[in-house]
């Protein structure tokens, strides 16, 4: 999607993650600041030149992308180079350990999955970013999909860095606005 | 996690995503997913498709051996799980015209993965019979 895009998807998910209880809804507030999160950071990594302003969605499927066929009566599917990145699925260190531990996600030899290359090196500020994302995502699986307690440390830990992501961001893009705290 | 596990969290989940406004389709999809997730991986403990210490986090994901258990048994719940799926990266991640009939949509699709998840038995069971 284009920066005003996902800068419009951003405020929206900003205003409806303080509608959630952090704690009665934690699950789903910690969805909401993940999804969030994902939109401010696509819009980072636009602004930078790290990755393409197009009108196509990713898939599930890395480096797999959907868009709205010519006559805007379907849906194709393409092989493309990083645009949108889903950031669960799209670490970007590849290098860190959680990437080599999720292997369901790059199995050994299986190529097809790839990592995204960016269209240039991280900026110092989305390098930051990253690890803000990294901090957001190690609730996920633990947490959310698994049975360990989202304590009040995690929630603190999520809130601090969704905050710095969305500082980072909005010092990149000039936006988004919305209430981080 | 075991199957009652599955279901509380899916429920916890499915809970919180009443308080969202349906204006912010994208939370309302994801809630619908994220709580049917739940309801799919306590239906394939339930069918003894896969063990409590391996949960599916994603449909696409699914293996082609369980995703033929899966449509033998319960083909509503991949067809639902599936179009939630599209309303993901077209509506969630894309900006495609038409989220809030999407997220209408996905909280019909919840209720048809919910359904056949408390209605799921074991795969030998069911071929016996």
């Amino acid at each position: 999607m284009k920066i005003t895009d996902h800068l419009e998807k951003f405020e929206r998910l900003d205003a409806a993650r303080g509608t959630l209880d952090q704690v009665e809804d934690a699950e789903l507030w910690f969805w909401t600041t993940v999804t969030a999160a994902m939109q401010a950071m696509n819009a980072g990594l636009h602004a930078v030149g790290c990755t393409e302003e197009r009108n196509d969605f990713p898939t599930q499927i890395m480096g797999v992308y959907e868009r709205l066929s010519e006559d805007e009566k379907t849906f194709e599917r393409c092989a493309l180079p990083p645009g949108d990145l889903h950031l669960g699925l799209a670490p970007l260190f590849p290098d860190g350990p959680e990437f080599i531990q999720q292997p369901p996600l790059n199995p050994p030899g299986n190529v097809s999955l790839g990592i995204p290359q960016l269209q240039r090196e991280l900026p110092e500020e989305l390098q930051r970013a990253c690890r803000a994302v990294e901090v957001i995502e190690e609730v996920r699986d633990p947490s959310i999909r698994g049975l360990q307690p989202i304590t009040p440390e995690r929630i603190q830990s999520c809130d601090r860095a969704y905050a710095e992501l969305v500082e980072i961001v909005r010092d990149l893009v000039g936006e988004p606005e919305g209430d981080a705290s | 996690m075991t199957p009652d596990q599955h279901r509380e969290k899916a429920e916890r989940i499915r809970a919180s995503a009443e308080k969202i406004d349906h204006s912010v389709y994208e939370i309302v999809v994801e809630g619908a997913y994220l709580s049917s997730m739940h309801w799919l991986n306590h239906a394939l403990h339930k069918m003894e498709v896969t063990a409590e210490d391996h949960d599916v986090v994603h449909a696409e994901h699914l293996s082609g051996m369980d995703r033929g258990k899966i449509g033998a048994l319960m083909p509503e719940i991949l067809a639902a799980l599936d179009e939630m799926e599209a309303f993901r990266t077209r509506y969630v991640r894309g900006n495609v015209a038409g989220g809030l009939a999407a997220a209408r949509r996905a909280l019909e699709l919840y209720d048809v993965v919910r359904e056949a998840a408390m209605a799921a038995k074991s795969f030998q069971q069911a071929a016996a019979e």
